[in-house]
C-alpha cells in the first residue's frame, strides 16, 4: 500500500464522524429549512417551498425585532465585559501572586449557565442582593430589575457580564503576559508613564488577542439561550426575546421546524459576513 | 537464607502482585461460572427426569385477585401448580390453590404473556407511577412495560412521531390536552372498549370528561392529572375582625371570599399596605399587597383567561368563543377582552414589586412562604400542601396561619354571575391506533385508571407511590373516605375544587393552540409592561391569531373548533 492509500486510510474513521456528526445534520437542517416542515400539518411529506421559509423571516416583525434585541444584547455585552475584563487582567498582570487568584476569578465562566440564570434571578430579585447594597447607597425603590421592560436587557447583560467576563480576562491576560518585556522596560527607560506604555505597546500588542477573545464573545451571545430563557423567557412583552429565544418558541413551541431552521440559517449567513469583515478589518488570520 | 514470615506461610495474608491478583480473581470466576452452568444443567435434568414430584400433603387454599382489562368478570377457578422447585414436566399436582380472579377471558391469567409496550411520559415525578405498576403489570398481565421518559418540551415531538410510525414507537403516549387536535388521527378511539370494560367513565368530573378526554364526540384519552385552578386567599386575615369592620365601613358590603372581580379589585386595594401600618390588629414588618398574579411572559395567558372567560361571557350572555365559528375570526379583542385586560393591568398595582418576572416559584413563595399577599390565583398545590407550607403574615403578632380556597371569581351583568373555571390542557393517557398490542395497551391503561390505583397516584406521597404530582379528577377521589381520613386537612379544598369544577370552560384545544395562546401570551405581557395599550395589544394578538389560522388552513381550523366543542354543554 502506497503512503497516500494508508493516509486515507487512516483519515477515513475521522471522516465517516464528521460526515455522520456535522454534515448529516447540516444539509439535513438546509432540506428542512427549504420545506414547509410543520409537525402540525397533517401530511407524511413536508412540500417543498424553495426560499418560502427565508423570504417569510424578513416580514415577519418579531423576527426583526428579535435582531435588533440581539445587537443591543451584543452591544451591551462588548461594552461591559471588554474594558471590564482587560481592566482586571491588567490589574492581574501586576500581581505576583495571582495564580491564587485566577481559579476563582474562573468560577463564574465554570458555571452552567442555566444556574447562572437562577442565580441572576436571586440577584436582582426585588428583594435581592443587588437591591440591598443599592438601598445600603441611598436608592429606597426597589428596582424591578428583570421584570421591568427597561432593565430586562440590560439585567441579562449583566448576568451574561458576570459569567463571561473572566472568559475576556483570562484571554487577555496571556496576551499581556506574552509581551516581551524588553519593550516595556525600554519605554520607562525612555521616560514613558503606565498610561503611557498601556495605550502604546500593551494595547497595540494585543490587538490580534483582543479580536479573538471579542469574535468569541460576539459568537457566544448571538447564541444566548439559558439566561434568556430562565431570567425573562423572552419579556417583559418582547423586551428581551433575542433571535436564538424566538427560534427557539418557533421551533419546540409552534413545531415549525422550517421556518426555525431558516432563521439558523439566517444567523449563519449574517455571522458568516461579520466574522470575515470583522477578521480582515482587525487582520486577524 | 531468608526466614519465611508468618504471611508466607498463611495463604491467605499472602502478599501478590495486582496482576496475579488479577488471574486468580478471574480463574475463581471462571471457575464459579462453569460450576453454575455445570450444576444447572444437571438441576435441569435432574429436575426434569431424575427428580421425584413433591408429596402432597396438604391442600392449601389462597385467594388472590388477577385483574384484566376487557371484562370485569369475577370467577373462581381451580389451577393446579406446581411444587416450587418441580419442573414443569412434572404431572401430578403438588398443591391445589382456589383462585379468585377477575378476568378478560375465562381462563386467561396472563392474558398478554409475553407482549411488550412500550409507554412515553412526562419525566421525574410524574413518570412515578408507571414505575410503581410495572411490576404489577407484568404479574396481572404478563406484559413487560418500558416506560421512556421524556421532559416536557419534548413530549409533543416524540409523542406525535412516536405514534406516526408503523407500528407505533410508543403503544401509549402521556401527552397534553391541547395537542388533541394533531395528535388525533393517530390515536386509537376508546368507545368500544369503553363499552366493553369502563374503569368509571362517568366517575371522571364532567369537566375532564368533556373538555379534556373527548374530541369530535369520541373518547381519545383518559386524564391522569386534573390540574384545576384555584382562588387562594388569607383566611386569618379575611376573618380578622377588625379588618372585617374596617373593610365594610370603607366598601358597604362584607369582607368574605370574593365572587366578582371588581370585589377583588376592593379587597386588593383594602388590603395593600406598607410595612409599619397595622395588619391584623398588629405592626406589619414587611411591605403588604392585596393580590397578585404569576405575570411572567410565557403563561401569562392563563392569569389573562381567568378574566377574559368571565368578561367575555357577560358580554355573549353565555359560555364564550374563542373564535366565531362560522368564519374563524378571533374574538380576543372585543370590547369586553380589552376591559379585561385592562382591569388586569389595574389590580396588578396591588401586587409585589417585580410581579411581571412572577412565575410558579415567585408567586409561591411571595404567597405561601414570605405571606405578603392576600389574595391568588394558582393550581392545587397550594391546597394540596398548605398545612405545612404556608406561613403566617408577617406581623409582630401574626394569627394562626389558615388558608381560603374557593372558585375564581367572575363577572356580574344584570343580576347575573357569569363565572367559570378553566380547564386546564394538561395530561392525558391514550392508546396509539398504530400500537401492535392496542388491547394489552387498553389493559394497562384499564389498570392505571381503576379507581383504587387512579386513587392511590392523586394521593401521592403513599407507600405504593412516592410521588406523582397528579391532581383528582374523579368523584371517587374527591369523595374517597381513604384520602380524607388519612389527611384530614384535604376534606375542604377538596369540596372547593368540586365546586370549582361544576362550571368548567375547555381551553384551546385546536392545532397551533400553543403558538395562538403564546401570541395571546406576549399581547398581555406588551400590555402590562406598558410597552402598549390593551386595545393594540389585544388587535396585534388578534391579527396574529388569524395569520396562525390561515398558515394552518382556516377550513380545517374550523373543522377542529368544532370537534373541540362538539360535547353536551350540560354540566
Amino acid at each position: 500500500m502506497n503512503e497516500r492509500r494508508v493516509a486515507y486510510s487512516l483519515m477515513l474513521p475521522a471522516l465517516m464522524v464528521l460526515i455522520l456528526a456535522v454534515i448529516f445534520p447540516l444539509l439535513f437542517s438546509i432540506n428542512v429549512a427549504l420545506r414547509k416542515y410543520d409537525l402540525r400539518l397533517p401530511t407524511e411529506e413536508y412540500p417543498f417551498i424553495g426560499l418560502g421559509n427565508f423570504v417569510r423571516a424578513f416580514y415577519d416583525s418579531y423576527f426583526l425585532h428579535s435582531l435588533l434585541i440581539t445587537v443591543e444584547f451584543i452591544a451591551l455585552g462588548v461594552a461591559l465585559q471588554l474594558p471590564l475584563g482587560l481592566g482586571v487582567a491588567v490589574l492581574l498582570s501586576k500581581l505576583s501572586w495571582r495564580r491564587y487568584v485566577i481559579p476563582a476569578i474562573a468560577i463564574p465562566a465554570l458555571t452552567p449557565p442555566i444556574v447562572a440564570g437562577y442565580m441572576g434571578i436571586i440577584l436582582f430579585h426585588p428583594d435581592g442582593v443587588v437591591n440591598y447594597f443599592l438601598s445600603l447607597l441611598g436608592v429606597s425603590s426597589k428596582i424591578p430589575w428583570y421584570s421591568s421592560p427597561n432593565t430586562a436587557l440590560i439585567t441579562c447583560v449583566l448576568v451574561d457580564t458576570w459569567q463571561w467576563y473572566p472568559f475576556i480576562t483570562l484571554v487577555l491576560l496571556a496576551g499581556i503576559l506574552s509581551i516581551p518585556p524588553e519593550y516595556v522596560e525600554a519605554a520607562r527607560i525612555d521616560g514613558a508613564s503606565e498610561a503611557g506604555i498601556f495605550r502604546h505597546i500593551t494595547l497595540p500588542l494585543l490587538k490580534g488577542v483582543i479580536a479573538v477573545a471579542l469574535i468569541f464573545r460576539m459568537l457566544e451571545m448571538l447564541r444566548v439561550f439559558d439566561v434568556i430563557y430562565i431570567v425573562t423567557y423572552g419579556g417583559p412583552g418582547t423586551a428581551t426575546q433575542v433571535t436564538n429565544f424566538y427560534s427557539y418558541l418557533v421551533g419546540f413551541h409552534y413545531w415549525d421546524l422550517g421556518y426555525a431552521s431558516a432563521i439558523g440559517w439566517i444567523l449563519v449567513i449574517i455571522l458568516s459576513v461579520f466574522v470575515t469583515y470583522y477578521m480582515k478589518a482587525f487582520r486577524v488570520s | 537464607m531468608k526466614a519465611r514470615s508468618s504471611e508466607d506461610e498463611n495463604p491467605l495474608r499472602k502478599k501478590m502482585s495486582r496482576r496475579k491478583a488479577l488471574s486468580t480473581a478471574g480463574k475463581v470466576a471462571v471457575g464459579v461460572v462453569v460450576a453454575g452452568v455445570v450444576a444447572g444443567v444437571g438441576g435441569y435434568y435432574a429436575g426434569s427426569a431424575a427428580a421425584a414430584p413433591k408429596t402432597i400433603k396438604e391442600t392449601v387454599t389462597e385467594t388472590k385477585t388477577v385483574t384484566a382489562a376487557a371484562t370485569t368478570v369475577r370467577e373462581t377457578v381451580t389451577e393446579t401448580v406446581t411444587a416450587p422447585g418441580a419442573a414443569t414436566t412434572v404431572t401430578a399436582p403438588a398443591k391445589t390453590v382456589t383462585v379468585t380472579k377477575t378476568v378478560a377471558a375465562p381462563g386467561a391469567a396472563r392474558p398478554y404473556e409475553g407482549v411488550k409496550l412500550t409507554v412515553l411520559c412526562h419525566t421525574g415525578v410524574q413518570a412515578g407511577p408507571w414505575h410503581a405498576y410495572k411490576e404489577d403489570i407484568k404479574n396481572l398481565f404478563g406484559i413487560d412495560l418500558e416506560v421512556v421518559e421524556a421532559p416536557p418540551e419534548e413530549l409533543y415531538s416524540k409523542g406525535l412521531l412516536g405514534i406516526k410510525s408503523k407500528p407505533a414507537d410508543y403503544d401509549l403516549v402521556q401527552f397534553n390536552s391541547a395537542w388533541i387536535g394533531d395528535f388525533e388521527p393517530y390515536l386509537l378511539p376508546l368507545d368500544d372498549y369503553v363499552e366493553k370494560a369502563d374503569p368509571g367513565w362517568g366517575d371522571v368530573l364532567p369537566g375532564f370528561r368533556l373538555f379534556r378526554n373527548m374530541w369530535a364526540g369520541k373518547i381519545y384519552s383518559w386524564t391522569l392529572d386534573g390540574d384545576t385552578f384555584m382562588f387562594y386567599y388569607r383566611k386569618d386575615l379575611f376573618d380578622h375582625p377588625d379588618e372585617k369592620e374596617e373593610f365594610k365601613k370603607r366598601y358597604g358590603y362584607e369582607l368574605g371570599p370574593p365572587k366578582t372581580w371588581d370585589q377583588v379589585r376592593d379587597i386588593a386595594e383594602f388590603f395593600t399596605r406598607k410595612a409599619g401600618d397595622t395588619l391584623a390588629g398588629s405592626k406589619l414588618k414587611k411591605d403588604f399587597f392585596g393580590y397578585a398574579d404569576q405575570a411572567k411572559r410565557g403563561r401569562v395567558y392563563y392569569w389573562y383567561f381567568f378574566r377574559w372567560i368571565p368578561y367575555r361571557a357577560a358580554e355573549e350572555g353565555g359560555i364564550p368563543h374563542y373564535f366565531d365559528p362560522d368564519t374563524m375570526k378571533p374574538l380576543i379583542n372585543t370590547p369586553a377582552s380589552v376591559e379585561a385586560l385592562e382591569a388586569m393591568k389595574d389590580i396588578l398595582q396591588f401586587s409585589p414589586p417585580g410581579v411581571l418576572g412572577f412565575e410558579w416559584t415567585e408567586l409561591f413563595t411571595a404567597a405561601m412562604s414570605d405571606s405578603v399577599v392576600a389574595m391568588w390565583i394558582h393550581w392545587p398545590d397550594e391546597g394540596d400542601r398548605f398545612q405545612d407550607k404556608l406561613k403566617p403574615l408577617p406581623v409582630e403578632n401574626p394569627p394562626t396561619p389558615e388558608l381560603g380556597f374557593c372558585p375564581i371569581p367572575g363577572v356580574e351583568k344584570d343580576g347575573k354571575l357569569y363565572r367559570y373555571t378553566p380547564i386546564d390542557t394538561c395530561w392525558e393517557l391514550g392508546i396509539a391506533k398504530n400500537s401492535e398490542n392496542p388491547d394489552a395497551a387498553y389493559a394497562v391503561l384499564y389498570f392505571l385508571m381503576r379507581p383504587d390505583n387512579a386513587l392511590e397516584r392523586v394521593m401521592a406521597p403513599t407507600a405504593k407511590i412516592p410521588s406523582s404530582n397528579h391532581d383528582p379528577y374523579a368523584y371517587s377521589q374527591f369523595y374517597s373516605p381513604r384520602w380524607r381520613a388519612e389527611k384530614p386537612w384535604v376534606g375542604p379544598f377538596l369540596d372547593a375544587e368540586l365546586e370549582a369544577l361544576k362550571s368548567p370552560y375547555p381551553l384551546l384545544r385546536i392545532p397551533g393552540g400553543f403558538e395562538y395562546l403564546d401570541a395571546l401570551d406576549l399581547a398581555v405581557s406588551e400590555c402590562l409592561s406598558g410597552a402598549k395599550d390593551a386595545k393594540t395589544a389585544l388587535d396585534d394578538a388578534a391579527k396574529k391569531w388569524d395569520e396562525i389560522t390561515d398558515k394552518l388552513g382556516r377550513d380545517r381550523q374550523k373543522e377542529f373548533y368544532h370537534k373541540m366543542w362538539m360535547v353536551p354543554l350540560v354540566f
